[in-house]
């Protein structure tokens, strides 16, 4: 067995050149380089464990089945991660359709927010507020349309640059910037929202 | 400033915010910014959004998304497999991430047997790759791979690779050198075809590893292939129309192109259907490659070719024994069976098992192959035992294929080998 303690050192393009070539390590390598990056964008997408272990499993599957199709006009990096985002939203869609048929136009509006407020307790220390916040950031962000969320993720989660977004996406740089401005102002809304909400009780 | 100004400079204070603006336009924004308190307020909020999107808590990719990765790849390539399994094409399409797939797994194994007990079953595999097949990707390169490990992996081993077996018989000293370096074939392949679609389709690939160029691509001038009984001929799909008698072929392959032969064969075929032994060093059937389901495969597409019971206590009694056997030793960990578990591939001598489980061996056996082949694919490649560490890569491996047509009591539908 030959071990080729270097892999780690090599570009992304080196071993996405040497996993078409056969060398699975390579691949392996890559796996392992954006495991943590893939899983937590999926997770901030999605807001779930579970799910976002599925999602980023598939995208890796699907990396894999597809590296020899990968010819490197983009990035590994912004391939890798159009997999994820498209896995992401287009199971999103698929269980949001279910949930509103579940549902029949029931909640909406700011309810999961509210629904944490309800659960804050007074006078908690420090430490528990900032994870409060951290809670609420993450709700916020949970009720953002997908396209908006998207967005944010991968800039202020992720720091893609707006170039990679789009890539990602597939959408023009301008609807990047667009879509990120109004995700964060969304996000403002919500989290005022819900601070006044809380400020109230 | 303008209502449009005004729009404008809002609009694009988030691009402001992230260094996205042209060098013309954020001196416009800066100037609007000095401005306007509206607009320095949003900006302030805007950063204050991004500090805390920014600030949220990292979620490690938990240990399992790599090793259900591997899963999965695998599994495809499996279901990849089973959809065409009569089709070399679609093989050799999938023979890179095959390999791949196979050297992944590996990596796990060596990880893992460096950290604990030797594995039970091994995915050899991964070198064998497509060394052999004419449009083949290069040898695969095994190396230590930076994933979890699992030891669910250890339990789904790729199709076995010859040359390792090879060498495990040499470390075992169930092969020596002299009866190895005579005429005969060191393995003979039996395999057991239930119709005459599958005979055709056996025939017609042993048939294309007979052919010129299959040796060429092996590499090293090897010899290969001399039928005997009806000649295949390089035209395998004359094939079809014959009526199936017993044919063998002989093969001399190196190494790797032994493993892709093997491979092939084993994938093409129903795992119950295909016996490899040794013919030097032990009684024909005495050792035999064996594949089992470990659990009811997940889809139809596993139905056809895996219709073994699952036979778990089984297998971990051999994997305490091997285990035991070997300089690593400890028992293997009983892992609950998983339903998207593929398949493990294990060589055990047979009998000697049986027996052993009774714990009552006949005397009639020979011995059992104490390190084979646990004792020597347990060792991580990296620090071989003396036996594989002083085998010349260069061996050629001799075995003889007898294809066998499907017998009267056969009863597999025609129409199954056609899928």
């Amino acid at each position: 067995m030959r071990q080729s303690p270097d892999e780690r050192k090599l570009s992304d393009a080196e071993l996405v050149r040497r996993a078409r070539d056969g060398t699975a390590t390579a691949f392996a390598e890559l796996v392992t380089r954006y495991q943590d990056r893939v899983f937590n964008t999926c997770f901030r997408m999605c807001h779930n464990h579970e799910d976002a272990l599925d999602f980023a499993q598939a995208a890796f599957v699907k990396a894999f089945e597809n590296l020899a199709r990968f010819r490197g006009g983009a990035s590994f990096y912004t391939w890798l991660f159009r997999i994820v985002v498209n896995l992401v939203l287009s199971g999103r869609r698929a269980a949001l359709r279910r949930t509103t048929i579940a549902l029949d136009g029931a909640g909406g509006g700011a309810r999961p927010l509210g629904r944490l407020a309800d659960h804050r307790e007074p006078g908690a220390a420090s430490a528990g507020e900032a994870r409060e916040l951290q809670q609420r950031v993450a709700s916020a962000l949970e009720q953002l349309d997908d396209e908006f969320r998207a967005a944010v993720v991968l800039k202020d989660i992720e720091e893609m640059d707006y170039a990679a977004i789009a890539e990602v996406l597939g959408v023009p740089v301008g609807t990047v910037k667009s879509r990120i401005h109004r995700g964060r102002l969304m996000l403002r809304e919500l989290l005022r929202a819900e601070r006044a909400y809380v400020d109230r009780r | 400033m303008t209502a449009a100004e005004r729009e404008r400079l809002l609009a694009d204070l988030s691009a402001y915010l992230d260094g996205e603006l042209p060098a013309v336009r954020v001196q416009e924004v800066e100037r609007g910014l000095a401005d306007s308190p509206e607009a320095r307020q949003l900006l302030a909020e805007l950063r204050q959004v991004r500090d805390r999107l920014h600030a949220l808590p990292r979620r490690a990719a938990p240990a399992e998304l790599a090793t259900a990765v591997l899963r999965q790849a695998e599994s495809r390539l499996a279901v990849a497999r089973r959809q065409s399994p009569w089709s070399r094409r679609i093989l050799r399409l999938g023979a890179p991430l095959a390999a791949a797939a196979a050297v992944l797994l590996l990596g796990l194994l060596v990880r893992q047997s460096l950290h604990r007990a030797p594995p039970t079953t091994v995915p050899l595999a991964a070198e064998r790759g497509a060394a052999a097949r004419d449009d083949a990707a290069p040898p695969v390169p095994a190396v230590g791979l930076p994933l979890a490990a699992s030891e669910e992996f250890v339990a789904r081993a790729a199709p076995p690779a010859s040359d390792e077996l090879t060498r495990a018989m040499y470390a075992a000293g169930e092969v020596d050198e002299e009866s190895s370096g005579a005429d005969g074939p060191l393995f003979a392949v039996v395999i057991q075809t239930q119709n005459q679609a599958e005979y055709a389709t056996n025939a017609a690939l042993l048939a294309s590893w007979s052919a010129p160029k299959a040796p060429a691509a092996a590499g090293n001038g090897t010899t290969v292939g001399r039928a005997r009984g009806p000649s295949p001929g390089a035209a395998g799909r004359a094939e079809r129309a014959a009526s199936p008698v017993p044919t063998e072929y002989d093969f001399e392959l190196e190494p790797p192109a032994a493993d892709a032969l093997l491979a092939e064969l084993l994938e093409t075929n129903a795992r119950d259907r295909v016996t490899v032994s040794a013919e030097h060093g032990a009684p024909p059937g005495q050792v035999s490659y064996e594949l089992a389901e470990l659990t009811a495969p997940a889809g139809p597409e596993f139905a056809e070719a895996h219709d073994q019971p699952v036979d778990r206590p089984e297998r971990e009694q051999l994997s305490d024994k091997s285990n035991a056997a070997s300089t690593h030793g400890k028992p293997a960990r009983d892992e609950p069976a998983k339903p998207e578990r593929l398949k493990y591939l294990s060589l055990s001598p047979k009998e000697g098992r049986d027996a052993d489980d009774q714990g009552a061996r006949p005397a009639s056996l020979p011995p059992p192959y104490k390190g084979f082949p646990f004792g020597a694919r347990g060792v991580p490649p990296a620090a071989p035992v003396d036996g594989m560490a002083t085998q010349p890569a260069a061996e050629k491996v001799r075995f003889r294929v007898r294809l066998l047509p499907p017998t009267a009591s056969a009863t597999a539908p025609a129409t199954e080998a056609g899928r």
